[in-house]
């Protein structure tokens, strides 16, 4: 199983746009697609977020796991504008 | 008018010049006086371990951020951003500065006698065809202006002894007037800090977008660094990554 993993973030505004975890390929999902999917997206939302929330996004196409700004929160580290997102998922 | 003729008169005066005089001792004291406004936040518990870890080296490359004692300074218009690497804090600093000066004062008088003998020299002029200017008028010229020599030597005598009072007295009232110059100092110092530490807070929201846009810059440098490396770690493929215009984009993908 393959992911893709997509992050942009603006320095000027302190927000993270985009950090959206896809899987990538066709075929029949594993068995433990989703544990896997969970573990990972995890460990990627810890990278920059210590208690990062993670959302899945149900409206994604088939296949398709994305995070969109429209789940944008804040829980910024600093006191003003600093909005961040973090990873989100959907399944199919 | 032929050469002019001179007469020389010595007097010789035991005097006893009595003298009251102020010594006054002044201490100024001046300084910088600062107040300041503060806002302080913890990264720890929101930014990941991993790009904490990473933000270090991240301010250590970055141009402008200085390392102190504390962490990791940089100036911003009218205060400072501070991160402090130990707690993991970002400290936004506004402050506002004035030169407080004050002026402490001691007097005390003194008096004295000055008994001695003084001796001082005239001199007159006179000619011998000129009407006006005769030898008796000379001679009173030469008197008189003996006169005036012994009291100028009598003054000058009490002034050395009013500076000699004044050496004497000049650390006792050099500590009487710093006592009091401290006093002034300290009273307009906390006035004024009060009232630089208002303007100061007016000014902070100001200073915070501005510090807030100096820590994104290098926010950006950490989270590139902590994701390619948990990229590279793991084997990603595909890395794509670029910094324009402030926004920084990271592509790769995962086999897991």
């Amino acid at each position: 199983m393959r992911v893709r993993v997509r992050f942009r973030f603006r320095a000027d505004t302190g927000e993270v746009e985009v950090y959206e975890v896809d899987t990538v390929g066709q075929g029949v999902p594993a068995p433990d697609h989703d544990a896997r999917h969970d573990r990972v997206v995890g460990l990627l939302a810890r990278v920059v977020e210590e208690n990062a929330e993670i959302e899945e996004d149900l409206s994604a196409a088939p296949r398709r796991d994305r995070g969109t700004g429209d789940a944008r929160r804040s829980p910024a580290p600093l006191p003003e504008p600093a909005g961040q997102e973090s990873p989100e998922r959907g399944r199919e | 008018m032929c050469n002019p003729r001179r007469i020389r008169v010595r007097a010789t005066r035991e005097l006893a010049l009595a003298w009251e005089e102020e010594v006054r001792r002044t201490v100024v004291r001046r300084g910088e006086v600062v107040g300041e406004a503060r806002i302080t936040e913890s990264l720890r518990g929101t930014v990941g371990a991993p790009t904490l870890a990473a933000l270090p080296r991240a301010f250590a490359g970055s141009p402008g951020w200085r390392e102190t004692d504390e962490g990791y300074r940089h100036p911003v218009g009218g205060g400072y951003v501070l991160y402090r690497p130990d707690t993991a804090e970002l400290e936004i600093v506004a402050t506002a500065s004035a030169v407080v000066e004050s002026v402490g004062e001691a007097s005390r008088a003194v008096s004295g006698e000055v008994r001695d003998t003084f001796e001082a020299q005239g001199e007159g002029v006179w000619y011998d065809d000129e009407p006006g200017l005769t030898q008796a008028r000379a001679r009173r010229q030469a008197q008189a202006d003996a006169e005036l020599r012994l009291r100028q030597a009598g003054e000058r005598r009490i002034r050395e002894e009013v500076e000699r009072a004044g050496e004497r007295l000049a650390a006792e009232l050099d500590a009487a007037a710093g006592s009091a110059a401290d006093a002034a100092y300290a009273r307009a110092t906390a006035e004024r800090e009060a009232r630089l530490r208002s303007d100061a807070a007016t000014r902070l929201a100001a200073v915070g977008v501005a510090a807030r846009n100096l820590f994104h810059e290098v926010l950006a440098v950490a989270y590139r660094d902590a994701l390619l490396a948990f990229a590279r770690s793991r084997g990603a493929e595909g890395i794509r990554c670029s910094e324009r215009d402030g926004v920084l984009e990271i592509e790769f993908e995962l086999d897991v």
